[in-house]
């Protein structure tokens, strides 16, 4: 008997729907340009929730949550930039390929793995288009 | 192509479109499609995210039915198959080969499907097409232009944007598709053909200091001390010697490893790649040549 066992969220976008969704920023990030041009994303950290009360309880009494920083390098800069919060994932793929040259299918597994990435740390949303 | 010199009957074979080779297979890609995902001897392409063609292929050893493998392809998946007759706007183009149309429906999508049994090679190899609002006549380009066995002297594998010439006695025995580099592996027992793609190239030039020597120090080039190195068109080239101690011999026979022999890199600023190729194992120029020559970018 597995009592621990990891639930499972049934469904899951498929890719044909995850490609029509449009990646929305989360509105906590703070992003800062750096002089080479990339981009530094400053976002509150998300903990457990029994962390986040051992934290409330013997943690310092007024303190910010605690803050994580991700740089991210070119590439990953330019598909942050195409994340405007009106442009789909498959228009995104589309840019990216056109503007770094890459094959489309490239494009695809590269921002597919970017928004995955980001999305685990809270950092983008995937909302449904019609 | 079904007869030994290519003879397919009154038709010729399309000449437009980027051409596709994979698992022994060549055929030209109507606009728009590309290649979606592959396997060692299966794949699928699409065209705007969305599959239209699904295929397989193997050699068969033993008598071949079309019965048993349409059953099996039934019970192993779980479409509905429905043997047809073979539709008209294809009929001209596959007088070489044995056929079986059938009508296919899964749990989200349909199509038409068929399997193709050339008796001169043995291969067998089954194409299934999504019907996605399009024609049938709109998958004809595909089959006018399927070849299972034409002359070796034709891209061995072009796939994505890549394409290479590799003589049939280099089977391919590798390959790995991942985002930003490419690499597929080619050879026997005694020599072996490794082969890269790397891209947008700008981006991991920069990351390498810009410098392409230094690239290739972290992608591919062996840590063996080479004999020469020279800058090649668009690159560079370093060479191993043809010969070496025999504790050397001993040492790499323990270890099953080919000695290397060369590495060549190149940068196609024009198409923003990064190539490169080597070769392990008893030493042959001219094909090592051949091969780089004939390993280009596709677009």
């Amino acid at each position: 008997m597995r009592l621990f066992r990891k639930k499972r969220i049934p469904g899951g976008l498929t890719r044909e729907a995850a490609l029509n969704c449009v990646p929305v920023k989360n509105s906590a990030v703070e992003e800062m340009r750096l002089e080479n041009g990339t981009v530094r994303l400053c976002y509150p950290l998300q903990i457990k929730p029994w962390l986040a009360e051992l934290r409330r309880r013997f943690g310092p009494p007024q303190g910010d949550a605690p803050q994580k920083q991700l740089e991210l390098d070119e590439l990953g800069t330019l598909t942050w930039d195409l994340m405007d919060g009106h442009l789909r994932f498959a228009e995104i793929v589309q840019r990216f390929s056109r503007q770094t040259r890459v094959h489309p299918k490239e494009a695809e597994a590269a921002v597919a793995q970017f928004i995955r990435a980001l999305g685990k740390r809270g950092l983008i949303g995937l909302k449904p288009t019609d | 192509m079904g007869g030994p010199n290519g003879d397919r009957g009154e038709i010729d074979p399309p000449s437009a479109g980027k051409i596709f080779a994979w698992a022994g297979l060549r055929f030209r890609l109507p606009a728009g499609w590309e290649t979606g995902q592959l396997g060692i001897d299966h794949g699928w392409l699409e065209s705007d995210f969305k599959p239209v063609m699904e295929f397989k292929t193997a050699i068969v050893k033993g008598r071949f039915s079309f019965r048993r493998h349409l059953k099996q392809l039934a019970q192993g998946s779980p479409l509905r198959v429905q043997p047809e007759s073979l539709p008209a706007p294809w009929r001209a183009h596959l007088t070489a080969f044995q056929t079986q149309a059938f009508s296919w429906q899964g749990p989200r999508m349909t199509g038409t499907g068929i399997v193709l049994y050339c008796p001169d090679c043995r291969r067998a190899t089954l194409m299934q097409f999504y019907r996605t609002g399009q024609s049938l006549t709109a998958f004809a380009p595909v089959l006018a232009s399927f070849d299972d066995h034409g002359p070796a002297r034709r891209p061995t594998v072009a796939v994505y944007d890549l394409q290479v010439t590799v003589p049939p006695t280099l089977p391919l025995k590798q390959f790995r598709f991942e985002s930003g580099r490419f690499e597929l592996v080619f050879g026997t027992r005694r020599h072996q053909v490794t082969l890269w793609r790397w891209s947008p190239a700008d981006a991991a030039l920069r990351y390498h200091g810009g410098s392409l020597s230094e690239f290739a120090r972290q992608n591919g080039l062996p840590s063996a001390a080479p004999v020469s190195s020279q800058r090649v068109r668009q690159g560079w080239e370093w060479r191993w010697p043809a010969t070496t101690p025999w504790y050397d011999r001993l040492k790499r026979r323990i270890q099953r490893r080919l000695p290397p022999q060369a590495f060549r890199i190149w940068h196609q600023a024009e198409t923003n790649r990064i190539l490169a190729a080597r070769w392990d194992g008893a030493w042959d120029d001219d094909r090592f040549e051949d091969i780089c020559r004939g390993y280009e970018i596709i677009s």
